[in-house]
Parts: structure tokens; sequence; C-alpha cells
């Protein structure tokens, strides 16, 4: 057996932050190194559930391999840098930053610190996902005409909500993940966003509605509704739908289909829910981070699919503000 | 009893046949068509009902108490005007016309000769979604927020020569298919105030496949993405769905994963959603007791001119690649 991977994570502030920590503790090949955070309490109590420490942020860099970064989104910059300085691997929270300078000045950081860097991106592991990929590559639809997507889920709160934190609403947090899986599997890029946005749903700063209709390079449209529209009382936390129309055929994946109808009388949480047994696509983003890590290579989700995505959330902010289709400029 | 003179032989017009075979008070009396296959519709839904080769000698031959169009949309306008100018009351097909001229000729006609005009926008009679409206007015989402609709296929190849695949004569889907969303929505949620489409059109072998996504703003603030497609494989039956999500509750309704009656024998299966009445028998017994008594057609001449303009915009807008109003929509 090979040493094992040494990772740690940067800020606690993201609700996945305990699925890592809990993966990161069961991985039998790496050893959880550390939480450092702004917000002591909440690493040192994370910390000691999962068997690791809350310590102190430049100490955490000196010991570890890699870290994966959990902050909100504005401050993904600040502990991406530091982990840079240090010449520590980095796996980030999406979107990588709310604005597309932002984000392309990240990816810029890492590039020059020559560290191995990428984003969560759980989708790409989902079994649905590789399978469209597969059917899609293998010419099941002929040629591409026209891709719908969803990705609804309910309002996260917390910074979520927080313009200064989170930099917007439903557009920066329920665009990327769908986005990402199409320039994926299409290989190709958004040129055109038009956006419908508001708040509808929620009393909150931010943007809870989020339809978009984008052109890909090859001027395929693609139609996205990542809106926070979910009830609170929905039996799954959210979806991921993907339509690919091609000439030839229609790929089509639900993951909300891949669930087990749930209900219970008692308890603290009566009622229906989905339970999903498509597969934990966390773990699979950070396996992959740490391959990644071991075998001296970026994570199957870059810096630089972080700072185009960040580009098209822009777009479609400006598109929303001006009511106008808009060019994105990468 | 009701007569009832039909103007069509085609796919829809004996979707009206089997309705009226279906409904008691109500005869098929006289069939007119383009078409030679006339004969043998008439043999299959009516064999006691007389056809004519064209509207008008029926007309003069006839005298129904109403006339149903079940004709191709591009000839509309032309068989309600001989309809309404001789006072028959007139159900006619959806959309009402292809263009803003001819609906709005359409309405001309039919208060200059104060006849009983419906424009048949069936999903209104549809139980899911005529429930869906109730809910929705009943508060039981709040205030709405985002809707999806969705109406896909395969590309609707029994058209008379081939109308559906003339975007001239169909509109696509835009006008054709969806039109029957924007009218849902339109009594649903409300006024639409600007709406972005695009659109994918190519041919395979003389099929228009159309696949169409129209992004609707309403006045209120609603957002809806409505889909509609002829372009899906033939393997790919007729789907369509509708969610409402709204500020305090969600309604999902997919007709596609619906099978709540299945026949599996050797190789053959069959799924099926039988009711006690089909949306067009209620759509077709509303208009005859309209014809009847003084209630007024649940879609009035206005309901159906509007849902085409959004129909219209849509068109506009994919044709443009830039939003558009539908107050904009002038032709």
């Amino acid at each position: 057996m090979t040493d094992p991977v040494r990772v740690g994570i940067l800020s606690t502030a993201h609700v996945h932050t305990e699925a890592y920590a809990e993966l990161l503790s069961a991985f039998d090949d790496v050893e959880f190194v550390g939480i450092a955070d702004d917000d002591a309490d909440a690493a040192t109590e994370l910390a000691a559930a999962y068997g690791t420490e809350c310590r102190p942020t430049d100490e955490l860099l000196n010991d570890a391999h890699g870290v994966v970064v959990c902050s909100p989104n504005a401050t993904h910059e600040r502990w991406v840098a530091e982990a840079a300085d240090a010449g520590v691997d980095v796996l980030c929270e999406k979107p990588l930053a709310p604005t597309y300078d932002q984000a392309r000045s990240i990816a810029d950081t890492c590039e020059d610190a020559g560290i191995n860097a990428g984003l969560v991106m759980p989708l790409r592991f989902s079994p649905l996902a590789r399978e469209a990929k597969t059917r899609f590559d293998e010419g099941a639809v002929g040629d591409l005409r026209f891709v719908t997507g969803t990705n609804r889920g309910k309002m996260p709160g917390g910074w979520f909500v927080d313009p200064d934190l989170a930099g917007g609403g439903a557009i920066m947090d329920h665009t990327v993940h769908i986005l990402n899986l199409v320039r994926w599997i299409t290989d190709e890029e958004v040129e055109t966003v038009y956006a419908e946005s508001g708040t509808r749903f929620h009393d909150i700063p931010v943007d809870d509605v989020n339809v978009l209709s984008m052109t890909l390079s090859d001027g395929t449209p693609f139609t996205l509704d990542g809106s926070w529209s979910r009830p609170d009382e929905w039996d799954t936390w959210g979806d991921a739908t993907l339509e690919l129309l091609g000439t030839e055929g229609v790929v089509s994946m639900d993951s909300t289909e891949q669930a087990i109808k749930h209900t219970r009388d008692t308890g603290d949480d009566p009622g229906i829910r989905s339970v999903a047994f498509g597969g934990d696509f966390n773990r699979g983003s950070l396996r992959n981070f740490v391959d990644a890590i071991r075998d001296d290579e970026h994570p199957l989700s870059t810096m630089e699919d972080g700072a185009r995505e960040a580009a098209v959330v822009e777009a479609a902010y400006e598109s929303a503000e001006s009511g106008a289709v808009v060019d994105v400029e990468y | 009893m009701q007569q009832v003179a039909l103007f069509g032989s085609g796919f829809i017009a004996g979707s009206h046949a089997a309705s009226y075979a279906a409904i008691d008070d109500a005869e098929l009396v006289a069939i007119a068509s383009l078409d030679d296959d006339k004969d043998e519709f008439a043999a299959e839904h009516a064999p006691d009902a007389e056809t004519f080769d064209d509207a008008e000698s029926l007309l003069d031959a006839v005298d129904p108490d109403v006339v149903d169009v079940a004709t191709p949309t591009h000839t509309h306008r032309e068989l309600v005007e001989l309809a309404a100018d001789r006072g028959y009351d007139v159900l006619c097909e959806k959309p009402i016309a292809s263009t803003l001229a001819d609906a709005q000729a359409i309405q001309a006609v039919a208060e200059e000769n104060d006849v009983t005009f419906m424009v048949g926008h069936a999903v209104r009679f549809s139980a899911p979604y005529r429930r869906i409206k109730d809910l929705v007015d009943d508060g039981e989402v709040g205030t709405p927020g985002v809707v999806r609709a969705s109406r896909v296929g395969p590309f609707p190849d029994w058209g008379w020569q081939n109308w559906f695949g003339d975007m001239d004569k169909s509109g696509g889907v835009l006008l054709d298919l969806v039109i029957h969303d924007f009218d849902f929505l339109r009594w649903t949620v409300g006024d639409v105030e600007r709406v972005h489409a695009t659109t994918e059109t190519w041919t395979d072998d003389g099929d228009l496949m159309d696949h169409a996504v129209a992004i609707l703003r309403f006045e209120d603030g609603t957002v809806a993405h409505v889909e509609g497609s002829w372009a899906q494989p033939e393997s790919r039956t007729f789907q369509f769905s509708i969610e409402v999500a709204g500020d305090e509750g969600l309604l999902e309704f997919d007709g596609g994963a619906m099978r709540p009656f299945e026949l599996y024998a050797g190789d053959d299966a069959e799924v099926a959603n039988p009711m006690d009445e089909t949306p067009m028998q209620a759509e077709l017994e509303h208009f005859l007791a309209c014809c009847e008594g003084d209630d007024e057609p649940l879609v009035s001449v206005g309901d159906a001119i509007d849902a085409a303009r959004v129909s219209l915009a849509a068109l506009e807008s994919a044709e443009r690649g830039k939003p558009v109003a539908v107050s904009e929509v002038k032709a």
C-alpha cells in the first residue's frame, strides 16, 4: 500500500461540507488531516465528529496534499489563493466565483502555481450522465438539434441568499451543474444567453426564478430551468434532467426516476419522500480528486471549466437585467 | 336532438365524429370534404350522414343546427365565414387561424351574424388540466412562479396533402401544437407580456421535424417554459405534461408516465386511460349546450385570438432571435 493522500477542508460554510468530511474520513487511502475555518467553533465540532482536528490555515496547508474549499462563493478566491501559494491541490465548491473576472483570476492563480485544481461536479459521476455521454458519442441522436435540462431545487437559505457572499441566487447556484454536463457531453460552449428571472417563491434578496434559453457554439438551442421552485415539503432535494434531441433520436435522463417512494407515519419528519438509489455522486467527485492528487493531474472538472461556466452565469444576470439576448464573453 | 354538419374528414374530424356518436342528443347528419375518403369516413363514423364534395353544396342541401369546422387551419376563415353568414352556430378547430387578419375576420363575421362561435381548445376540457386550473384558482400553489408545459411526439404525417408539413399553413408546433398550452396558461395564469422562443426545424422524408421552446413572461411576472415537438422518433408516442410551481405549493402532472390501465397479451401491450368522457366529447357537449341555451362558450373568440397572438409572437421571436412583446403582434 502506498502512502495515504493527505486531504483537508478549508471553510465549513457550504452545506455539503459534512458529507465531504464523512467521505474523506471513510476513504481507505486518505488521511483526513484537518479543517481550517474562519469559524473555529464550527470547524472544531465537525473535525471532532470525523476524527480530525481544527487547525490554522497555514499549518494545515503545510501538511496537506490537497484541500476541498467549502466556503461561500465570494471567498473561494481567497481560500484557493492560499492553497495555491502553498502548492496544495484544490477541489473547489461550485460555482467558481460570482463574476467571470474573479473566476478567471482563480483559474490563472492555480495555473501559475502549477497545482492540480478543479471543481466539485457530482453529476459527472452519475451513471445516468455517463450513459447519456456514451450514447451521445456513439451517435444515438444523430446531429444534435435541441438540448433541454432542468435542475430545480429547494431554496437553500443561509449565505446562499446573501448577495455579498453568494453573488446571486438561483441563477448563480443552479445553472452550472447542467451547464457543465452539456459542455462535457456536446463539447460545445455557450455563445448566447437569454434569461427570465425574478423572485417569486421566497422573501429573499436574490433571484429564485432561473429560466434560461441559450445557444451553443454549433447553433443548437439549449434551455435550462434551474429555479429554486421546489417546495420545502417536496419529496426530494431537487431534480437533474437532461434531454438531447437530434436528427436520429433522443437521449433523456432524469435523476428523480432512480428513487424509492417512502411514506412514514412516525418520527420527526412524517410524510412522503423519495429515497434515491442512483449512487452517491459526491463520493465520485471526491474520489476523483484524491486520484487526481495521487496521479498528479487535474480533477475531471477543471478551473477552466469553472471560469467558462462563471461567464455564462454572468451573461445570464446581464440578460435578466437588460431583457436582451446577451453574448457570453470568455 | 341537434343536427351537426361536419367540415373535414381527416384525423381531428374523426375524433369529432366519434364524439358526436357518443353524445345522446347530437346527430352527425352531413359531412363535406375535399378528400376522396369521405364515404369511407361516413361509413365508419356516421353511416346515416350525407356526404358532399364541398361545404357550400352541403349548406345548399342541408339545414343543420350547428356547423363543425374540423379542417386545416388555413381554411378556417373561408369556412367559418360561409357558415356564419348563413346564420349557423360554428365550432372551429384550434388554432382559430394562421394570421391575425384571418382571426379578426372570423371574429367579425361571428359577431355580425350573432351566431354562437367557439374555438375547440380541448385542453380546457381535459380532466387533469381542468383540475389543475381549479387548484390554482383555489390558491393551492399560492402565487404561481414558474410553469413548465410540454407536448411532444412524432410528426403528424396524416394531414391532408401534408399540410402540417407546410409552415405557412400549419405554423409548426408553435401555432398548431403548444397553442393548447398557451390557451390553457392564459386561462389559468393570465395575460402574456412577452415571449422568447427558439425553434429547430428540418425535414425528414417529407416530415416537418419541428422542435420549439417558448419562454413566456406573464404580466403578473410568472415565467413559463413551454416545449412542443414534432421531431420525436416514431417510437416516442405523443406525450404531454405540466407543472405549476408557486410560492406555497407545486402541481405536477406527467401524462407520459401515466399507466392507469394496462393490458399485456402475448407480444401486444396496451396502455390506456379510460375516462367517462373524453376532452373532445366534453368540449362538443359544452358547445352544443351553449347553442341551445344562454351559456357563453368557455373559450371566447377573444381568448382564441389572444392564444394565437402568443403563437404568432413566439414565431416572430424565433425568427428574430429576440424576445417579442405580445402587444407587438399586428399581423
